[in-house]
């Protein structure tokens, strides 16, 4: 059918073209990069009171690898991995803070990525992603 | 002059194919090397520390170096990791030289429990970076929470880089009180209770110079998660 297709396209050379090129696109990007394969998660939000901490939308990534983040702040910001047992959340490598943007990776775990604003305002933006 | 026409389209459009796939691979296999090419050069560090001569002790381990190198920005290529200093003598943690005259803080994170949920944990590797000027004006620090859950009182791991002739700095709480902590290799390293900042005075072009750094933790955090007021996009 998409044969069919092509021959009746006019200029069905540069369909084919195009075509080889993406999947070459696709083959380059995958081989420079698989982990763009792998589940990710990111959330964003705004007005995180001082002295809080959210796991936004609680999507726990089976495997985690990696935990970025950032917000609008000039004090700190705290990341971590969270796992959830009954009502009780853990925070098995506890938290880490830092002034700027905060990358922390991990071999495999199954969490939820943690971000808590410790300062005594309010974090007015902030952004999660992980992977 | 119809065939002459169909070759003429079919050489184009091999022509246009050829032309298409070389600009993919020069785009995608030259952007790392024009990255790399528009870098600024690094200035003079004022780390003496990184500009010693490397030793067996300043070796990364490949396993963390695997990490470093296919980690998010910045992007630190095998020449940054094999410029890194070992600065902490206490755990693994070295100081990485990084592309745009940046620095980075990498360190070995253990686990503060040997599994959850059956699930059998490994150490970690957290990055922290800045600008050699933030670095210069101890911006390069960071905190850990040692607790796997909410207290007001944490015992906090303090990590943090100083310039060259910092010899050490004074780490405050919230009520007044201090401790002074050594540094070692541009780099200091204590275990404490909700400390609130970190101070030291630097000597630049001839003046005398007091920073002060807050510190943060998760202490006091409250114990459930706040859910209102974000947007999500799994």
């Amino acid at each position: 059918m998409l044969t069919q297709v092509l021959r009746a396209y006019p200029t069905r050379q540069k369909a084919h073209s195009a075509l080889l090129a993406g999947v070459i696109l696709a083959a380059l990007i995958f081989s420079i990069n698989p982990s763009i394969a792998s589940a990710s998660n990111f959330y964003s939000g705004k007005n995180l009171p001082g002295h809080t901490w959210t796991a936004g939308n609680g999507v726990v990534l089976s495997p985690e690898r990696v935990i970025s983040a950032s917000a609008n702040t000039t004090s700190s910001v705290c990341v971590g991995p969270v796992t959830h047992s009954g009502s009780e959340f853990h925070f098995p490598y506890g938290w880490t803070c830092n002034p700027h943007a905060v990358t922390w990776e991990f071999a495999a775990i199954n969490a939820a990525a943690g971000l808590d604003n410790p300062n005594p305002g309010t974090f007015g933006e902030f952004e999660v992603f992980a992977n | 002059m119809r065939h002459t026409a169909s070759w003429s389209r079919g050489a184009g459009s091999i022509a246009f194919t050829r032309l298409a796939i070389a600009a993919l691979v020069a785009a995608l296999a030259g952007c790392g090397a024009a990255h790399r090419s528009q870098l600024p050069k690094p200035g003079p560090s004022a780390f003496a520390v990184l500009r010693a001569p490397g030793s067996v002790d300043d070796a990364i381990p490949s396993w963390v170096a695997h990490y470093l190198v296919e980690g998010d920005e910045p992007t630190l290529s095998a020449e940054d990791v094999e410029g890194a200093r070992r600065v902490l003598a206490n755990q693994q943690g070295w100081l990485v030289p990084a592309p745009e005259n940046e620095l980075c803080l990498a360190r070995v994170v253990e686990p503060l429990v040997s599994e959850t949920g059956g699930e059998r944990l490994y150490p970690s590797v957290k990055r922290s970076c800045a600008s050699q000027a933030e670095a210069e004006q101890g911006r390069l620090s960071e905190t850990q929470s040692l607790s796997t859950t909410f207290a007001k009182r944490l015992p906090t791991r303090v990590v943090g880089i100083v310039p060259d002739g910092v010899r050490e700095v004074t780490i405050h709480w919230a009520g007044g009180a201090s401790t002074r902590v050594a540094v070692a290799r541009n780099a200091y390293e204590d275990i404490l209770i909700n400390p609130s900042s970190v101070s030291f005075i630097a000597t630049g072009s001839g003046h005398r110079h007091r920073y002060v750094v807050p510190l943060s933790s998760v202490a006091g955090a409250r114990p459930t998660p706040y859910q209102a007021g974000q947007t999500a996009r799994p």
